[in-house]
Formats: C-alpha cells, structure tokens, sequence
C-alpha cells in the first residue's frame, strides 16, 4: 500500500489526479480512466470541502493499492465527519446543485464504506476492461 | 474559459475544458456574465469536455435552474460517452435535453 498525504485544497487534488491517472494507471481502458478518475476527484474533493472546509492547515491521507484487477483506496480527512446514514438514504432533486457525490460512489465503485466518524471513505474499484501495461 | 455564438434566439457556448472542480465555478460564473436576455435557449457544446465531475453537474443544474426561472431552456450537445453516461445515470436527461457526440 502506497499513500500521500496532502494540504486540504482543491489544486492539490487536481495535481493528484493527474499523476496518478497519467503515470500508475496509464494503461486503462478510455472507461476506466473516466470512472476512476471520476471516483479519485469526488472522493477528495469531498475531503476538501466538505470535510476540511478548505482550511489549508488540515492534512487529508490518500492511501492507495494498485492491484491486478481493481484499484482500492481511503481517503481520510482531518474534519469533523458527517452523518453519513442520513445521506445514504437521500437522492437528490433535480433542482439540487449539489449532494451527488453518493450517487456517483453507488453507480461507479465495486463497493464504498465510511468509517463510524465519516471522516475516512474507502472505495474498491474493478476494472472494466484488460490494462495495457 | 467559454466559446460564445450567438444565432438569433439561441445562443450557444462551448467550454473549452473539462468541467471538473474550480472549472466549474469558473464555467457558471462565464455564464452568469452572458447576456442571455434575447435568448430562448442556451445550447451547451460538450464537444471538448472529456471529464465532469459533481461539481461541474452542479454547474450545469445550477444553470438549468436559473433558465428555467426566467422561461427559458438549456440543451447539451455533442457529449463524449462516457459523460453521457454519467449525465444519465444521474437523471438529468429527465429535465433537460442532453444529445451524445
């Protein structure tokens, strides 16, 4: 297991997300790519925002496991955590801007959990198709 | 950052870059500064958007919201698959038009 650990603001992920999808996971599928990557941004902009607030002085742990057929990760952030039961159960209106992150993590992610706190996301990714290595 | 054309009642704006993350905020605050007051329909070229994230969603609804107010309609266009699909999954083509590249 690989991990980075990182300062609660939104370029910082843009920097990850990039590296890692343009390095480590290069050889993906264009659907793999687009999933992961939309999986990689929400968890940790989620972190950012949400859980730090963007308050630079927090630290967010990004662990990660490249495997053969899936890619595991957490997300962990230094906030407060959040009622996350209440907003399982909660889709969106149409007239709602924001709160999809959960539906993403249910359509997209083999499998999702948060810690008790809600402060520390787990997702396991399975690979749609074969990697070009 | 936008492209901007505008032929008779419609106009038409195309973002230049994925909407994802500050992009987004950027992208509604790009549209917030159109004036949009001769306009029916405002269509969305996707053409060169690979990647939307919630954010940029949020954008997109936020625009639908504020057009819808004032009587008038959004439509995406040219959306790369995979965007479709999300856009899709998410339910947005309940509410608005949203047309595959």
């Amino acid at each position: 297991m690989k991990y980075l650990v990182f300062p609660a603001q939104l370029p910082s992920v843009e920097r990850i997300c990039e590296d890692l999808l343009n390095s480590l996971l290069s050889g993906l599928s264009k659907k793999d790519r687009f999933n992961l990557s939309l999986l990689l941004r929400e968890s940790l902009n989620n972190a950012v925002l949400h859980g730090c607030r963007c308050d630079p002085r927090k630290f967010i742990t990004f662990s990660y496991e490249d495997r053969e057929e899936t890619f595991w990760f957490q997300v962990e952030d230094q906030g407060p955590g959040f009622n996350w039961r209440l907003q399982k159960t909660r889709a969106p209106s149409i007239d709602q801007s924001d709160g999809r992150g959960f539906s993403i993590f249910l359509h997209y992610s083999q499998s999702f959990h948060y810690n008790e706190k809600g402060n520390c996301l787990e997702i396991l990714y399975r690979f749609h198709d074969p990697r070009r290595n | 950052m936008l492209d901007v054309q505008k032929h008779g009642s419609t106009t038409t704006i195309k973002p230049l870059k994925d909407l994802v993350s500050q992009e987004s905020t950027g992208f509604l605050s790009a549209v917030k500064g159109l004036d949009l007051s001769m306009s029916k329909t405002l269509v969305v070229d996707f053409c060169q958007v690979t990647l939307i994230d919630s954010m940029g969603l949020g954008a997109l609804i936020a625009t639908y919201n504020t057009l819808k107010a004032q009587g008038q309609s959004i439509k995406v266009i040219k959306i790369h698959p995979e965007v479709f699909g999300l856009m899709k999954n998410m339910g947005l083509d309940r509410h608005f038009d949203i047309l595959p590249l």
